[in-house]
């Protein structure tokens, strides 16, 4: 059980998301970092579907009021561990187990957006629709955490289940990882096919931010024939900067805007997390995990998984290439 | 029969079905009954998403998609776009009280007497054309065509749950309160969303909706809202 004292820019409880109900216009939601949010899973033993905490751009501070073991992952915020009589820095991308009573503190990211903090067991809320993702655009599943909440983990209950690590393998596999210094001695399955993935994928959403524009790949849609010329062509020419209004609803992103014959009125059509929308004013609206089911503007592209990733860790003002794939 | 439906990749891990000129609620249902009846489609896809002219197909994420997409444009031949005679449609009737804020502004603006206004929209049959918005709010085709009015230019903060509104060829009911657009005929107790049920939205794609205004005799039991 922790209690939640500075919620920070946003914190949310996200897991992977609810599925099938799109047609019912119930959106995906689930964790914007999903390769980050595996990871913080994977670091502590947890099930994939075990739901974690993902806090925008810092501040979260929360006490624990039994022994807990974590693990933080995504955007790297520096995090503090403090108790009566002392304060350390709490690694990042590791397990890590504290005490009752202590306090962690997570700092402002020094690059990205978005931290994840998984709790071993998961955090304990009821599911919506299969999930306990909280959706920003519908207000399914939990709401933000506020000031003062206590977030009950499973781990409360339960006693984990533990397995002995294979200590002679896992420095094999994954010291030549980004963010792993020391692996400690815990009880997880450290060389576990799913973590190797887990930290594989995850070393990709952060590796661009801070050196170079990013490019994101996308597909072009059915509808990109209505830009005038070729929409690959036309894009590798433009520089994208991502808007303030960004949201997990949708990263706008402007820039010199696309030649495009505007249709008059447009029908609904089906969308997903990933659809670049353009509206009328040239803007582009890449929808996130908590988009609309449906989308009265064309939608010319779809991002691909891996630049969605990428996206939910880029700040307002970065700029970024569109680029599309074959 | 179906040389006019075509098929386009939508990112990696979805298909775009265009319907043309058909109805995208019966294409999906098609689709859907053919996608149940192929093992190998039928563990690979999560979704068959009607909109207005479109079907979106969405394989479950981890998939692998390879050969999905040419899976999928297998399908369309066999695609029946008559409606199934074998399923008569799910009926909803709903109780309105007619007393929104827009009723008497749009009977002026059309020159009708409120009477008249409620009886377009009342005495016409429904059907849930797609979702979208938000959790359980529908579209539903069959408007008058006179009513066909465009949204408000500025959106109100806030409209209650329950209202029942229209926009541009479309009548809705607002699931839940949220800012929206569109025109507030009246309001229904109905709950159009809710997550105790094993089919949350009382109107999904395909469901034919009846409005009533508030103290009409009911009309029979076939005809009662099933939720």
């Amino acid at each position: 059980m922790i209690t939640i004292e500075s919620s920070g820019g946003l914190t949310l409880i996200q897991d992977r998301g609810r599925h099938s109900f799109r047609q019912l216009g119930v959106g995906w939601s689930g964790a914007f970092d999903q390769p980050a949010a595996s990871l913080a899973n994977s670091l502590v033993a947890n099930d994939a579907d075990a739901a974690v905490l993902e806090v925008l751009l810092g501040g979260l501070r929360f006490v624990a009021h039994t022994t807990i073991t974590l693990a933080i992952t995504g955007a790297p915020s520096g995090a503090t561990v403090s108790s009566e009589d002392s304060i350390r820095e709490m690694p990042f991308s590791q397990r890590v187990e504290i005490p009752s009573g202590a306090k962690v503190e997570l700092g402002v990211p020094t690059v990205g957006m978005r931290t994840y903090v998984a709790f071993a067991g998961g955090i304990d809320v009821e599911q919506v629709l299969g999930s306990r993702s909280s959706d920003t655009l519908s207000n399914l599943g939990p709401r933000p955490l506020g000031v003062g909440q206590v977030l009950s983990l499973k781990s409360d209950s339960a006693k984990l289940r533990t397995t002995p690590p294979p200590a002679s393998r896992q420095s094999d596999r994954l010291t030549d990882l980004p963010d792993i210094n020391s692996l400690g001695s815990g009880t997880t399955d450290l060389a576990s096919p799913d973590l190797v993935a887990a930290l594989a994928a995850s070393a990709t959403s952060l590796s661009q931010s801070d050196s170079g524009t990013p490019t994101l790949a996308a597909s072009s849609s059915p509808h990109a024939e209505l830009v005038n010329g070729n929409l690959a062509e036309l894009l590798t020419k433009r520089l994208w900067t991502v808007g303030d209004r960004s949201s997990r609803i949708g990263v706008r992103l402007s820039g010199d805007p696309l030649p495009i014959d505007y249709p008059s009125s447009w029908e609904s059509e089906p969308t997903l997390p990933g659809s670049i929308q353009i509206a009328p004013n040239g803007e582009l609206i890449i929808f996130g995990p908590d988009g609309p089911t449906t989308g009265g503007y064309p939608v010319i592209a779809v991002a691909s998984a891996e630049a969605l990733v990428r996206l939910s860790q880029l700040r307002p003002g970065s700029q970024l290439r569109l680029q599309i794939s074959a | 029969m179906n040389a006019r439906l075509s098929v386009a990749r939508y990112g990696d891990h979805a298909w775009l079905i265009k319907a043309d000129n058909y109805r995208a609620v019966t294409l999906a249902e098609s689709i859907r009954r053919l996608i149940a009846d192929n093992a190998s489609l039928n563990t690979t896809i999560d979704e068959v998403v009607p909109g207005a002219r479109t079907v979106l197909v969405i394989a479950k994420p981890g998939t692998t998609t390879a050969n999905l997409g040419g899976a999928i444009a297998d399908l369309l031949p066999e695609v029946d776009l008559d409606d199934n005679p074998e399923t008569s449609p799910r009926m909803v009737r709903l109780e309105v009280t007619y007393d929104g804020a827009d009723l008497h502004p749009i009977a002026t603006e059309l020159g009708l007497s409120t009477e008249a206004l409620i009886r377009m929209h009342s005495e016409s049959i429904y059907e849930v054309a797609f979702c979208g918005f938000a959790p359980g709010f529908a579209y539903l085709t069959g408007l008058n065509p006179r009513l066909h009015l465009p949204r408000l230019n500025t959106p109100r903060p806030q409209v209650p749950a329950g209202s029942v509104a229209i926009a541009d060829s479309y009548s809705s009911v607002y699931p839940q309160a949220s800012p929206g657009g569109w025109r507030l005929l009246g309001h229904t107790n109905a709950t159009l969303f809710d997550l105790d049920k094993s089919e949350p939205a009382l109107l999904r794609p395909g469901t034919q909706v009846r409005f009533t205004p508030t103290g009409t005799p009911i009309g029979l039991p076939e005809d009662l809202a099933q939720a």
